[in-house]
């Protein structure tokens, strides 16, 4: 509740976030100054690792609870005490609880994730090369479906009476309840089979093709590292398809999102005051965008931890090695490093995108922001 | 106009004593209501009157037992509100001799019953009536506050806001209070139907010998329908008293630029 | 619905009609009439056989209840009636010679150059998202073509104008930091800075209590008399309006019942309707009578009184 009576030079409000007032102008004060009004942010930025850290923890539990002896089950009939003891220390299952998890905590810090059980090779190293690929097409995919969303939303809610934006409200409807596998052997069967026009979904080059070396370990940006600009084109080519059927699956829902927020938006009396106060019509519609924004950008940040962990689908359709294929297959040889690697790295990367979303939303819309009282 | 068949409760008054409402956290407080002392009771026709922001509505809020002071006590009949309501038969005994009549009718009703639903309810849920029992009596309110059936069947959304409020004056009359606490109810309807709801309270009050607090920020509105005003201004009473007389010899300088904003003649100060 | 043309339409002008000859240049607003319905070409109108004017620098009271239509006759003149399935017809409908804009194809309503309008509620009518600083630049934007150091220091001439001093700090506030008072000033400045010919001012007063809202008026009128701004008023409060404007206009039921100069109209109006907003208020002198008098009953006793 605030007093409004009129009075000519009023001070304003005290300003969201700034509680102390001021006083001298020492540095010391006004660093402190500084953090408590971006504290949105970088308590934020504080809190991941925290968050982080109690994933860590719960993938530990969660391993360690599992039923029955895993060891015996990977050992089957293999079984010797020694082996035993082997499997064991390769797993990370000897030593008390307590020496267990300060192992596991260490070996993390150092970016050692352990050694597969069933091949041996260090998870950290697979996840190098996976990983990147795995993130470059849920990029892709995320990247595209954003900027069709934002095209498709612009037409169909200022362009309201045309045909395509008909065909694009039926769309939005209509297609998010077709699922992503579904499109892609439609998608596969249509423009492989039939039409001829993507190459073999079979990996990211063809079967005579020398991969370039591997730098980032993501597969295009190595493509122009090393200056092969016909590995470039054809790793584009063959993840176009695995990129349209994505967009194809996900976009929907983005679309539908967005427009009905900027319908919204566009009937709300903010809108009408800035045209009748004579902004230009592309201030306007900016600004329409941008309180529009924030539910569609949690929407792409949940769509894209969906695409991170969910590709594995389209990585088996299309032959594409990535995260998905590798938990996949840890998951059938029951390789519990390996699986315990893959749920931290997505987790991780999960409160990552979570943390950008919150902070992005918050940059969009200042009220968002903790300590700010809007008043009714 | 009262048609329960109940026992009226014996006291019924109400009291604040040094009663204060503090909003916000440690960081940032807001005082909404600063020390209020007084008693209302079922021959009490108090208006309380301010502008936004100065701590009314929480005052009527208080009252009615739908907040509660930070310091500072409300007393029914004699004992502590939160420990009258703590127990079914104290809610149910506070609830028949006191209503509450809240500024926003939109969000007062329930969207899913008709009108004539809402308005029978509280005798079924303080007089355990029969739902027949209850529509009848229901009825029979809204033919004394000539509120015409066909309306009664209507959806909350389906009439006006005036004609929401009616209906929501005649669910607090049901049940033939002794006390009614009126927050801004009259503040968001059109000149043409305040007076006749200004006219049916005072009426109510007179007829059936039961007391009001009347929250406004409109002093006419206000200085008609009571006898007591208190003038309230950032969270304390500036003035109190008949009010003729604060309409007439207003004291305070709050009270004065506040009447001198409806055009009213102002006699001079007389010295304290 | 009240017939074309009511029977109690008193219109004096101050500019004189020649039988027969052009408008005089000094009209502004000219409508000539209008009719609105919400629901398509047969349903029942909103307001039917609406004829107004508006002068240059006059200011003009629409006056009624909810749903008597002037909310709906100040949108049709800004053109911002733009729901799907609205007709809009009028006879003539001009705004400083052009003709104002009945039929809408576009999602966003057209603004009409040089008229801006500002709302009740300051808190919504404000972008929630932005600076102050960045909705005013905006607005100076269109208005005036000049670089943008320029702007931004008329942007803070515009503040000072309608009394908020401490310029750099309001322009760099978002709306939610800035108390009630000094968001409607801000509202003010924004819907001025444009400098229209015309203000159309929706319910300005009526949330707000009555110190306020005289404020208000104050200051909408200290803004808009030195540069000659038209301004239209939609309210409820007649005697409000009655000390601040040129002309009021009473509308009921759709179409303008009453139509008179507001220092003429308090004594000598003639539809019971007027008489009634009149005097069913509850004011001062009300305070020690026993029943209000209700709307229902003046309009009756002043209905015998005519007859």
């Amino acid at each position: 509740m605030t007093s409004i009576a009129l009075t000519p030079a009023e001070k304003p409000l005290r300003a969201a976030g700034t509680d102390a007032p001021e006083k001298s102008t020492r540095s010391s004060h006004s660093v402190l100054r500084y953090l408590h009004r971006n504290r949105w942010w970088i308590t934020r930025v504080l809190a991941l690792p925290v968050h982080v850290f109690v994933f860590v923890v719960l993938t530990f539990l969660l391993v360690r609870s599992m039923p029955g002896d895993p060891i015996r089950a990977m050992l089957g009939q293999n079984y010797t005490p020694e082996s035993y003891a082997a499997m064991q220390e390769r797993m990370g299952l000897n030593g008390t609880m307590f020496q267990q998890l300060t192992s596991y905590l260490h070996g993390i810090v150092n970016l050692d994730l352990g050694e597969s059980i069933v091949n041996g090779r260090p998870v950290i190293d697979e996840l190098q090369t996976r990983l990147p690929a795995t993130l470059e097409l849920a990029l892709l995919g995320l990247g595209l479906s954003i900027l069709l969303s934002i095209a498709a939303s612009y037409i169909a809610v200022f362009h309201h009476r045309s045909v395509i934006a008909h065909i694009i409200r039926g769309y939005a409807r209509a297609a998010g309840a077709v699922p992503e596998y579904v499109l892609a052997v439609a998608g596969i069967l249509l423009f492989y089979a039939t039409l001829q026009i993507v190459p073999a979904p079979m990996g990211r080059l063809d079967v005579d093709e020398i991969a370039p070396p591997t730098t980032t370990g993501f597969p295009l940006v190595d493509a122009l590292l090393a200056g092969r600009p016909d590995a470039f084109w054809s790793t584009l080519a063959h993840l176009a398809l695995p990129v349209v059927v994505m967009c194809a699956a996900h976009s929907a829902l983005l679309i539908r999102v967005l427009v009905s927020a900027l319908d919204k938006e566009a009937d709300a009396t903010a809108t009408r005051f800035r045209i009748a106060s004579g902004a230009s019509t592309r201030t306007v519609v900016k600004s329409i965008y941008r309180r529009a924004a924030p539910a569609s950008v949690t929407m792409a940040g949940t769509l894209f931890g969906y695409l991170l962990g969910g590709t594995v689908i389209l990585e088996t359709l299309f032959g594409l090695s990535g995260m998905g294929k590798y938990a996949l297959d840890a998951v059938n040889s029951g390789d519990v490093v390996v699986m315990q690697g893959f749920l931290l790295t997505v987790a991780t990367l999960s409160l990552l995108v979570f943390l950008l979303v919150d902070v992005t939303n918050m940059l969009i819309d200042p009220r968002r922001r903790p300590g700010v009282r809007t008043e009714g | 106009m009262s048609s329960a068949a109940v026992d009226p409760p014996d006291r019924v008054d109400l009291t604040a004593t040094d009663v204060t409402r503090v909003f916000g956290s440690a960081l940032r407080q807001h005082t909404a209501v600063d020390g209020l002392t007084f008693t209302i009771d079922e021959t009490t026709r108090l208006g309380i009157v301010g502008e936004s922001g100065s701590g009314k509505s929480t005052v009527s809020r208080m009252l009615a037992g739908l907040d509660t002071p930070t310091t500072g006590s409300v007393e029914f009949a004699g004992q502590p509100l939160p420990l009258q309501l703590r127990s079914r038969a104290g809610r149910l005994a506070f609830r028949r001799a006191v209503q509450f009549i809240a500024q926003d009718t939109t969000s007062s009703f329930d969207p899913r019953h008709t009108l004539i639903e809402s308005v029978a309810r509280p005798l079924v849920t303080l007089y355990s009536f029969e739902r027949s029992q209850a529509l009848r009596t229901a009825l029979d309110t809204l033919e004394k506050l000539s509120l015409p059936v066909e309306l009664a069947k209507r959806y909350p959304s389906q009439v006006s806001g005036g004609q929401r409020q009616r209906f929501a004056i005649a669910r607090a009359l049901v049940v033939g209070p002794k006390l009614l606490i009126c927050d801004e109810v009259v503040s968001a309807l059109d000149v043409s139907v305040q007076g006749s709801i200004l006219n049916l309270l005072k009426e109510y009050c007179i007829t059936n010998e039961a007391g009001l607090v009347f929250v406004s920020h409109g002093l006419p509105a206000t200085a008609f329908i009571t006898e007591q005003l208190a003038v309230m201004h950032h969270g304390k009473v500036v003035e109190q008293g008949p009010t003729l007389d604060v309409l007439r010899r207003p004291q305070h300088p709050y009270t004065r630029s506040l009447l001198t904003a409806y055009g009213a003649e102002i006699e001079q100060v007389q010295p304290i | 619905m009240a017939p074309h043309g009511s029977t109690l339409m008193d219109t004096p002008r101050s500019m004189d009609i020649e039988p027969g000859g052009e408008r005089p240049t000094d009209t502004l607003v000219d409508i000539e009439n209008l009719t609105v319905r919400y629901g398509g070409p047969d349903s029942t109108p909103a307001i039917e056989g609406i004829d107004i004017r508006i002068d240059r620098g006059e200011r003009v009271a629409l006056v009624g209840e909810s749903g008597s239509g002037k909310t709906t006759l100040a949108m049709a003149m800004a053109g911002f009636l733009v729901q799907p399935g609205i007709a809009i017809t009028a006879d003539r409908a001009t705004f400083d010679g052009n003709p104002i804009p009945l039929r809408h194809l576009s999602r966003l309503p057209c603004r009409i150059p040089g008229m801006a309008m500002v709302v009740q509620d300051a808190m919504t009518s404000l972008d929630p998202v932005y600076s102050i600083g960045s909705q005013l630049c905006a607005v100076l934007r269109t208005a005036e073509k000049r670089p943008k150091a320029e702007i931004h220091d008329r942007a803070a001439e515009w503040l000072i104008k309608v009394g908020l001093n401490d310029t750099r700090r309001v322009m760099k506030a978002k709306p939610y930091e800035l108390s009630g008072g000094m968001r409607q000033r801000v509202m003010m400045a924004i819907a001025l800075a444009s400098q229209p010919q015309l203000l159309l001012a929706d319910e300005p007063t009526s949330a707000l209590d009555a110190s306020l809202a005289r404020a208000t008026m104050e200051l909408l009128l200290e803004l808009t008399e030195s540069s000659d701004t038209s301004l239209l008023i939609v309210s409820h409060d007649l005697r409000l309006c009655l000390e601040y404007t040129d002309r009021i206009c009473v509308m009921r039921h759709g179409a303008i019942v009453e139509e008179q100069p507001s220092s003429r109209i308090e004594h000598e109006a003639r539809h019971p309707y007027t008489i009634g907003l009149l005097e069913c208020v509850p004011t001062m002198a009300t305070a020690g009578r026993d029943f209000l008098p209700t709307l229902e009953e003046v309009m009756a006793h002043a209905e015998q009184d005519v007859a």
